[in-house]
């Protein structure tokens, strides 16, 4: 009975945050409505997921006014829950054939973009004058994943805190500014749905920025750029592997004993999620029996929109500036360098493949 | 006095490694359980439409 009680208080610690999610994001899902039918259909400036935009806009405008009580906290640090809980029911979007087809190719382009990433951040570390373990940081936070990557990589290799702060706030900066330029530039340079949404799945930082940049540009793009970034997420313990055992080569950091565990350690689980989701989403019987039907897929689409309206809401209200404006000169200037470089390289590659065809 | 210590100590480390235990399923295992959970209740009809 205690601990039945016990259960229930921690449950309702979360409401009042995801309250308060649920109203920004709202906000946000009105405002795309209001905008919409201000601008003409025709224009195509306003994607059906423009929501998500605004849903970030608004949470950063409120996270940064106004001081949030502790009593938000809980339940706005569930965005993360609610952006992995939607990337699985994307899966039943796609159909097994397509993940197939665009992991082989998806996998050699997420390979190329973290190599990369690694060689540019170094380069132009190596110019700045940057700590080897902060630019290591930048490197896996630009190639692989973000956030996670970074939080997952700091212990590996025995860095240091402030470094581990100053590589979250570089990508957080850009991950802001890709919601807003990545879908323009895509619009400016015509690109299909597809080229774009692998372009944000491989260029875009966080995950939630890139499936948020994605679903910007069109509800296909998002698609697109969830696979793609998920590609990469898979391979974010294999990267952290790899520099834990060069700096312990080196003796900056501690060996790692068991290898196997430490990769299983930081996959991402919700990746094997959103492949079970496709697989089931894509079954389908010689006798016509489908395991689920168009109109069940479809309500599953609308609980993931749900879910990214609460996601996207944590994201802006989770953006803090002044924690921004604490990043130093000259990682701003490595980590805006290595975005031009690695956004560049991706697109370089993208529009290879359209030209060849393979895309 | 070493076994009193002892005693103190034991629920402290039961309730630790039960703490340990619990953490182990992790938000993405939750987002993967609660996502299935969600295609049972779709599957089953227990809810057919889902407005948006």
């Amino acid at each position: 009975m205690r601990e039945r009680n016990k259960f229930v208080r921690n449950a309702l610690e979360y409401v009042p945050g995801i309250a308060m999610l649920a109203v920004i994001g709202l906000c946000g899902k009105y405002l795309e409505r209001v905008v919409a039918s201000v601008l003409s259909d025709s224009a195509r400036v306003v994607s059906s997921d423009m929501y998500i935009l605004f849903a970030i806009i608004i949470g950063i405008i409120v996270g940064n006014l106004v001081k949030m009580p502790s009593i938000f906290r809980k339940g706005i640090a569930t965005y993360e829950f609610w952006l992995k809980f939607g990337v699985v029911l994307i899966g039943a979007k796609l159909a097994i054939q397509e993940l197939f087809l665009l992991g082989s190719l998806g996998i050699v382009l997420v390979v190329l973009e973290i190599i990369a990433s690694i060689l540019i951040v170094r380069l132009v570390s190596r110019r700045f004058r940057l700590s080897e373990k902060l630019s290591s940081l930048i490197s896996i936070g630009v190639g692989i994943c973000g956030v996670s990557a970074i939080v997952g990589c700091a212990p590996a290799i025995d860095a240091e805190e402030k470094d581990s702060s100053y590589a979250i706030a570089i990508i957080l900066i850009f991950g802001a500014m890709a919601l807003v330029l990545y879908p323009a530039i895509g619009k400016l340079l015509d690109m299909t749905d597809k080229s774009f949404g692998m372009w944000a799945g491989l260029a875009v930082d966080n995950t939630a920025e890139a499936v948020a940049t994605g679903h910007i540009y069109s509800e296909t793009a998002g698609k697109y750029a969830t696979m793609t970034k998920l590609m990469r997420n898979a391979l974010m313990g294999i990267t952290i592997l790899g520099f834990a055992v060069y700096y312990a080569r080196k003796g900056l950091a501690k060996d790692i004993q068991h290898k196997g565990k430490f990769l299983w350690e930081k996959f991402p689980k919700f990746v094997i999620g959103f492949i079970l989701f496709t697989i089931l989403a894509s079954i389908r019987f010689e006798n016509g029996y489908v395991l689920l039907t168009k109109e069940q897929i479809g309500a599953l689409k609308n609980l993931y929109k749900w879910a990214f309206m609460l996601t996207f809401a944590g994201v802006g209200l989770s953006t803090s500036i002044r924690d921004m404006k604490g990043t130093g000169f000259k990682p701003f200037a490595v980590g805006i360098t290595t975005e031009l470089g690695v956004g560049l390289f991706t697109l370089v590659l993208i529009f290879l493949l359209n030209f060849s065809g393979m895309l | 006095m070493h076994l009193n210590e002892k005693e103190v100590c034991m629920p402290e480390r039961v309730h630790e490694k039960r703490r340990i235990k619990r953490k182990k399923v992790g938000v993405d295992w939750w987002a993967v359980i609660c996502a299935i959970v969600a295609l049972l209740v779709v599957k089953l009809g227990i809810v057919q439409k889902i407005p948006w």
